[in-house]
């Protein structure tokens, strides 16, 4: 297995939101989404996971509903808000913004300069 | 947004059971379906279910983690920490009752001298804009020892200035006078004023029933009109509706009711900064003035105030008042200074010196607020020393220190709202007993009462008391080490930095008392020196009252003949020894200062003399020494050869190593000196008195005196006689203010004894805070070293020894905090020099007293922890670990 890289500070929040938008998802199903679609590579804490949901739907990013899992269990459900998704567009456009630039900075050369 | 947030945060709050359940409920889902997928990854059923909750992290912390982003957290955990902190508390009651008692001390006794201060210096007064109103002065430079008070403006140029300037509403001059008032039966005397048609304006009063005075009335020749206040209506006229109209007669003259004033106006009586008998005004009568008298320049009767227009400064005021003084021609006395004008605000005016004393009280009931809050600090220190290991395994369980820091002072919360309560309630009381006493020179004290922003302050105080008093203890409290305190090695070490904090706050409380005690102290010393200094006259058995003839009296003869024969039928009432007349009666309030020139001497404008006129038996009445020369006699009348009698420091400044007696002084007309008698302290106890002289009340008639009698009768049996007496002469003159020497002498030194009190009440509770303090901190430490103890005894010390262990370390305390105390005191005493009198503000005896006296309860304080030390039992005490 690749070495598992730590998020980076403040990226859970967006990861959650993103992984909630493809579909309502509980809270265990937020963390196997995001370990799923990054190849297993990003580390999230399991603990740290709930915070932030409270936190995201608390802010009315996310809603929840208690629903049944596919075991037939009962499990608390999130789903993106209206709220949630122009969030989701702003924080994606400025991560992609962010990450360009850093990427650019990182790229510079001697001769470039 | 904000709605969602508020509704996430009421549900959360709200249904508090519900979310707990469910987040529960979620937690455990994830954990279960994280062993399942462990399990089908092959792990085996225990091991995964390990591993699950394992690699999840601590379930609590998780939990407060989603509590804390759901907004709930706040109210909620606090609530829950209060909980918490009310079972602790309970579970130690001895803490909690001392320590909430000490904070109701402390907040009850700040809480009082806060709504003093409000009342008298926070509080708007009783007028519409009352920052708009402003006195008005006219002083004459360069006479020294006149307050600026004195200095009324001369009518003529109110008149101008309210004609001339811009930066005034309106304006008007008022009196304060006695008045002798009749309803028919009985004459009484009122206080009251004089006032020019804008008075009520300028003060944005209305009448509570009636009307108030317009220009007309005051024209001469107008029907005569008085407004009353309500007190008056109500005792005299029972709150009567028809009394609108009804007649009164005001110094023998009849005049018609037309307006009674609201409750609570009685401006210009109480008023601080002016000389007034009796704190209310009772009747306004409009002042009448003939043009003549409009225009005078010669005498100023009045006291001005006015209102700026809306948007002018004070400042502009007085440049335009200033402007418009310097244009006037000098005061006939003094061709060579110009007039001036000055501005003052008017609430100054209003409170005036008691301002100073009011931060004083303030200042010395917060330095007692602090001492409360480091004693309740420091058992807060030794009970959370005493708490290490319930700390550490809250700690041990993953709370944050900031969790704990929170939770150990919602407990110091608890205590600081109940001592807030508490202390409510002794405010309540304490505020009684202060207005109950009486100060008699702080003006509006008696309309203290407990309002919104006294509760609003009590509220704030107390919660900075609980910050105070909670966040040492809190802080050192929730910084433990866990593996020392949970092995159990913890309590074992003799000191800990927990307990030099400890002792650094008593000695700082201990040092905070010392600078109360000196400054009680100081107080106390003055008072005392205040108490048997020379006052110049005897006040045994004299009785004194004021008698004030009216306009009918408006001859020279007439009022010579009428106190002539009063005085010499009050001298034939059975019992009285001596009977006399003086204008103005020592410490009575009057006063009466004049410029003279002494023969031999140029006149010297810049020296002021107390001048008094008086009846012959004057001197023996009061008992003031005679020292050389005579008294005045009856020969000493009218038309006869003019004389006066001066003081001893008179003398003494003019003709030094010399009599005086034969020489002759310039105070209307030539006058030669026939006596010499002792300095009397007529205006004020605490002061020397200036150069005095006395002239005969025959040769200077006054419409207004003060019958003098000694005698072996009681007051009551004095003032009938003199009423009786008074009666029969004239129907229409009252006798008021019936005192004794001794109560005016009371009432001289009624504001010394009151600021003397309130800081000896708060040094005393001081010295008993910090005494318990001291004490609770020796028994713990007792405690705290019963193991070492216990080893010393049985390795042979004598209790003697342990005793002398304990009282050591107990002495260097309260030495460090006599010390500090001293080094405090030196150097803020020097702010309440004018509080003192013939003491200085290092006074040795004081400050060697207080230390003294501090010694000797603190060696009490540490001698019972002491005392228990030489009782430990070695075998006992080393199992006790």
């Amino acid at each position: 297995m690749a070495k598992k890289l730590d998020l980076l500070q403040g990226t859970l929040d967006l990861l959650i939101l993103k992984a909630v938008s493809l579909g309502p998802l509980h809270g265990y199903g937020v963390l196997l989404r995001i370990q799923q679609i990054s190849g297993e590579r990003l580390q999230i804490q399991q603990g740290s996971l709930y915070p932030a949901l409270y936190r995201l739907e608390h802010q009315g990013l996310i809603a929840s509903q208690w629903g049944e899992s596919e075991n037939k269990r009962k499990a608390k459900y999130y789903r993106l808000t209206a709220a949630g998704r122009r969030a989701l567009q702003a924080e994606t456009e400025y991560w992609d913004k962010m990450a360009g630039a850093i990427a650019a900075v990182l790229r510079a050369t001697p001769e470039g300069v | 947004m904000l709605v969602k947030r508020f509704r996430s945060w009421l549900r959360a709050t709200l249904q508090r059971r519900v979310v707990e359940r469910e987040m529960d409920d979620e937690l455990r889902f994830h954990v279960e379906r994280y062993a399942e997928d462990l399990k089908r990854g092959g792990m085996e059923r225990g091991e995964a279910e390990r591993q699950a909750r394992l690699e999840f992290g601590s379930v609590g912390q998780t939990k407060e983690a989603c509590r804390e982003a759901r907004g709930a957290d706040r109210l909620d955990s606090l609530l829950s920490d209060i909980h918490y902190g009310l079972r602790r508390l309970r579970s130690t009651p001895g803490f909690a009752g001392l320590a909430v008692v000490t904070l109701a001390l402390g907040i009850g006794a700040t809480t009082a001298v806060f709504s003093l201060v409000n009342a008298v210096l926070l509080r708007d007064l009783p007028y519409r804009d009352s920052e708009r109103l402003v006195f008005l002065y006219e002083p004459i430079p360069g006479i020294p020892d006149v307050p600026l008070e004195a200095f009324g403006p001369v009518n003529g140029d109110f008149f101008t200035w309210q004609k001339q300037s811009r930066s005034f509403e309106s304006m008007a001059m008022f009196t304060n006078n006695g008045l002798n008032a009749s309803l028919g039966d009985a004459a009484f005397r009122a206080t009251g004023s004089r006032v020019t048609g804008d008075f009520f304006r300028v003060l944005g009063v209305s009448p509570a029933l009636g009307r108030t005075p317009d220009d007309a009335d005051t024209q001469p020749g107008h029907e005569r009109v008085v407004v009353i206040s309500q007190p008056f209506w109500q005792s005299r006229f029972a709150g009567d509706r028809n009394v609108l109209g009804r007649e009164m007669l005001l110094n023998a003259r009849p005049y018609r009711i037309i307006g009674v004033m609201p409750a609570g106006f009685a401006f210009p009586h109480g008023t601080e900064s002016l000389e007034t008998t009796g704190k209310t005004t009772e009747i306004w009568v409009p002042w009448t003035m003939t043009p003549e008298q409009r225009a005078s320049r010669d005498d100023n009767p009045g006291n001005a105030i006015g209102r700026l227009r809306p948007g002018v400064s004070l400042s502009q005021a007085q440049v335009e008042i200033a402007a418009i003084s310097s244009r006037f021609d000098p005061p006939f006395q003094q061709q060579n200074r110009k007039p001036q004008g000055v501005v003052r605000p008017f609430d100054e005016e209003i409170t005036g010196g008691s301002r100073r004393a009011l931060l004083i009280f303030m200042a010395a009931v917060l330095l007692v607020l602090v001492i409360a809050c480091s004693n309740v600090a420091g058992l807060g220190l030794a009970r959370a020393s005493g708490r290490a290991r319930e700390i550490s395994i809250r700690a041990a369980l993953g709370a944050s220190r900031l969790r704990l820091v929170r939770q150990l002072l919602a407990e110091s919360l608890c205590v600081a709202l109940a001592g807030g309560v508490l202390g409510m309630a002794a405010a309540f009381w304490i505020v009684r007993l202060l207005v109950d006493f009486h100060p008699a020179n702080i003006p509006r004290i008696e309309e203290t009462s407990i309002d919104g922003r006294v509760l609003l302050f009590t509220i704030c105080v107390s919660l900075a008391t609980a910050v105070f008093s909670g966040l040492f203890p809190a802080w050192s409290g929730s910084r433990c080490n866990l593996n020392e305190t949970i092995k159990g090695s913890g309590a074992r070490s003799v000191r800990s930095g927990a307990s030099r904090l400890h002792s650094w706050l008593i000695v700082a409380e201990m040092a905070l008392t010392i600078v109360l005690l000196i400054g009680s102290g100081l107080l106390i010393h003055s008072f005392l020196r205040l108490r048997s200094v020379d006052k110049g006259f005897a006040s045994f058995r004299t009785v004194t009252m004021g008698l004030q003839l009216d306009g009918r009296y408006n001859s020279p003869q007439r009022q010579n003949e009428f106190f002539h024969t009063l005085v010499a039928r009050v001298r034939a009432v059975p019992g009285v020894q001596e009977a006399a007349a003086v204008d103005h009666v020592p410490l009575g309030g009057g006063e009466s200062i004049s410029l003279i020139e002494v023969e031999g001497n140029p006149f010297d404008e810049k020296t002021s003399f107390e001048s008094r006129s008086v009846t012959p038996r004057y001197f023996a009445a009061m008992g003031i020494p005679l020292l050389a020369g005579r008294a005045f006699d009856d020969g000493d009348a009218a038309g006869r050869t003019p004389v006066i009698i001066v003081s001893r420091s008179f003398e003494r400044r003019y003709f030094p190593g010399r009599t005086a007696l034969g020489k002759r002084v310039h105070a209307t007309g030539w006058r030669t000196i026939v006596g010499v008698v002792a300095d009397v302290r007529m205006r004020e106890l605490d002061t020397t008195p200036p150069m005095q002289f006395y002239s005969p009340l025959w040769q200077t008639p006054t419409g207004s005196a003060v019958v003098v009698v000694r005698g072996t009768l009681p007051l009551e049996r004095t003032a009938s006689a003199l009423r009786g007496l008074v009666r029969n002469m004239d129907a229409a003159l009252a006798v008021a203010d019936v005192r004794t020497m001794e109560q005016l002498i009371s009432e001289a030194s009624a504001e010394r004894r009151f600021q003397t009190l309130v800081l000896t009440v708060f040094g005393g509770i001081s010295l008993f805070l910090s005494l318990l303090g001291l004490y609770a901190l020796m028994a713990y430490s007792v405690q705290r070293r019963t193991a070492e103890i216990g080893i010393r005894m049985a390795l042979g010390a004598q209790p003697s020894a342990v005793m002398g262990l304990v009282l050591r370390q107990g002495a260097t305390l309260w030495l460090g905090g006599i010390a500090l105390g001293f080094v405090c005191a030196w150097s803020v005493t020097r702010w309440m020099r004018s509080l003192l009198f013939e003491v200085q503000p290092t006074d040795p005896l004081t400050f060697v007293g207080v230390a003294a006296l501090f010694c000797a309860v603190a060696a009490m304080a540490c001698y019972v922890p002491a005392r228990r030390a030489t009782r430990v039992d070695p075998v006992i005490s080393l199992r006790y670990e």
